[in-house]
């Protein structure tokens, strides 16, 4: 085993021995699972609906769900793959919601302006080494969103979940409810559609 | 294999997810084919750039943001959910029946509207028997007054006022012209009576202008009463005399008679006559006798029924005027009899209650209440139709 899966297996297990406190009345063993959780459901939902303000909103959402169904819970695949599953649908959800369309269509990805309320922007950590290659970086990776959100919603899906989240064949069928046919060739679709539309821009 | 298929196949290449077969096909393609080696070298890109795109992370205060959200959603459907526990208890469906069926009495009971209906239907019985009254009345004076006098149908206060109007217009001119019929004998007798109240006097069958005008008529409230009354047996004395109508004077009771009209002193009591109050006094005794029978003692006419006939009814409203220090306004009667069809009567506003009270111990009255205020200081102007039975 990896030194990457024994992580990954302990970090599972830790998942494991929390939500057991919860069920056994420990409420601050949620607040240790969402703080383990949150980045990466928060980046899952800014991945789908393309705006900080909406992915806070809807990554909050997820965990309310989550709170409210982690009684039930059974352990039948890994917390992080429940709550992706939560977090896919709760933006499902949100994309589909009028409101979120309208904001779709007025919201410059590069010019994303203040929230909701009138608070400022959220903003993304900036870690490239210089100004320049920031530049080119922060152009490019505005393209390849751009393209990824005028995918249809079920490419969509495969491609953040495969290659910008990272997970497995399996989770992703385990999050999809496909079977790993499916999911082999709706992801293969996906980048060639993808890949349509970069080429000639990158 | 051909490019295209190997194409198709180079994302689970890339992803190490074809068997071992299929990715030495695809591994042996790609070591011939330029064009297949160009394309999953740009997928292999493409995934790169997706994978390094960069991850935004949640705001410090996720948590605490996530705390406040759960508290107000999680305190809302606690008190929704107390809230519904009170309809989720269990009741037995009898007592449930039970209760329904209540609710459901009292509400047809002491429904106002179920409750005009009720009344609305009185009225078109009343309403029945005057017509029928009417074509009585018909057959022996001229049409046009007639017509005039008696409104076919209910109306509206408004309407019934200028219904009002015109029927005394028309009786003032059938005056004018010698068309009505001079007062019976007993009715003269009245007049000097009514004269000596503090009101200005007004003639008993004089179509009276004073009592309808137009221009007062946003002071004085008029209400129309009908007064049931109950047709005598042949026994009784005094109803024969309403039955025998036209065709001879009516034979008043001599007591009655000498109370209500013999001459006597005129000395005034506070607007009332010492004549008025003697008779007061005598129908306050009529009256103790008649509540005393409404009150379960045994009738005491001869026939074994109550029986008041529109003439005796109609000396009771006089007294009972007389009393509050109203006036009697008109007193229309039968042509060529004395038998009264109507009263015109105005009191006080604040005696309008006792005045109701007075009709109901005389006869049934079938209208329905009209909502005075007594408050008001105007006087009010009430017509009492008596209806027989």
């Amino acid at each position: 085993m990896s030194e990457a899966e024994k992580t990954t297996e302990r970090s599972i297990m830790e998942d494991i021995d929390l939500i057991n406190a919860f069920k056994a009345g420990d409420k601050t063993a949620f607040d240790a699972l969402v703080i383990r959780h949150k980045d990466m459901v928060f980046n899952l939902c800014y991945r789908f609906l393309g705006d900080l303000q909406d992915a806070n909103d809807a990554a909050q959402d997820v965990f309310i769900k989550a709170f409210k169904a982690l009684k039930r819970f059974r352990f039948e695949s890994s917390f992080s793959t429940w709550i992706y599953r939560i977090g896919v649908n709760t933006c499902k959800n949100k994309v589909k919601s009028a409101e979120h369309r309208y904001r779709e269509q007025t919201t410059s990805l590069d010019n994303p302006g203040p929230g909701r309320d009138g608070d400022p922007p959220m903003e993304m950590a900036d870690e490239s080494p210089s100004p320049t290659v920031a530049l080119e970086s922060k152009e490019r990776s505005m393209i390849i969103q751009k393209a990824i959100h005028s995918l249809p919603k079920g490419k969509k899906k495969m491609i953040i979940l495969r290659d910008m989240e990272g997970l497995s064949y399996d989770e992703i069928m385990n999050i999809t409810g496909f079977n790993l046919g499916t999911v082999k060739s709706k992801i293969a679709r996906a980048r060639s559609d993808l890949r349509g539309m970069l080429r000639g821009v990158l | 294999m051909d490019c295209v298929n190997i194409q198709r196949l180079l994302s689970e290449y890339i992803d190490g997810v074809l068997d071992a077969q299929t990715r030495d096909k695809v591994e042996k393609h790609l070591s011939t084919c330029e064009r297949c080696g160009e394309e999953i070298e740009s997928l292999k890109a493409l995934i790169r750039d997706l994978e390094t795109l960069p991850r935004v992370k949640a705001p410090d205060d996720f948590l605490e943001q996530l705390h406040e959200r759960m508290h107000a959603r999680f305190d809302f459907w606690a008190y929704i959910k107390g809230f519904s526990r009170f309809f989720q208890m269990r009741i037995p469906l009898q007592i449930a029946a039970a209760t329904a069926m209540a609710v459901l009495i009292f509400a047809i009971v002491y429904s106002p509207h179920i409750g005009d209906r009720i009344t609305d239907m009185q009225v078109d019985k009343v309403q029945e028997v005057l017509e029928e009254q009417e074509k009585e009345t018909m057959t022996a004076s001229a049409p046009m007054e007639i017509k005039a006098e008696m409104p076919s149908k209910p109306q509206a206060p408004a309407e019934r006022d200028e219904q009002m109007g015109i029927e005394i217009q028309e009786v003032s001119k059938a005056r004018e012209g010698a068309a009505v019929k001079s007062p019976e004998p007993a009715l003269e007798k009245l007049e000097p009576t009514l004269k000596r109240t503090s009101q200005p006097p007004v003639p008993m069958t004089a179509a009276v202008k004073p009592v309808l005008p137009k221009s007062s008529a946003e002071e004085v409230q008029r209400i129309e009463l009908s007064l049931l009354l109950k047709r005598a047996d042949k026994g009784d004395v005094r109803s024969r005399s309403y039955d025998m109508e036209a065709k001879s004077a009516p034979s008043v009771p001599e007591k009655t008679s000498a109370r209500s009209f013999g001459a006597g002193g005129e000395e005034k009591l506070g607007g009332v006559t010492l004549k008025d109050k003697q008779r007061f006094d005598y129908f306050k005794e009529d009256n103790a006798i008649q509540e005393a029978d409404t009150e379960g003692s045994p009738p005491r006419d001869g026939s074994g029924t109550w029986v008041l006939s529109p003439y005796e009814a109609r000396k009771q409203v006089e007294s009972f005027v007389a009393k509050v220090q109203g006036r009697m306004l008109k007193v229309e009667t039968k042509d060529k009899t004395d038998v009264p069809v109507y009263v015109d009567v105005e009191i006080p506003a604040d005696q309008y209650s006792d005045f109701y009270r007075e009709l109901h111990r005389i006869g049934t009255v079938r209208s329905s209440l009209p909502a005075i205020s007594e408050k008001d200081q105007n006087p009010i102007q009430i017509r009492v139709r008596f209806v027989m039975e």
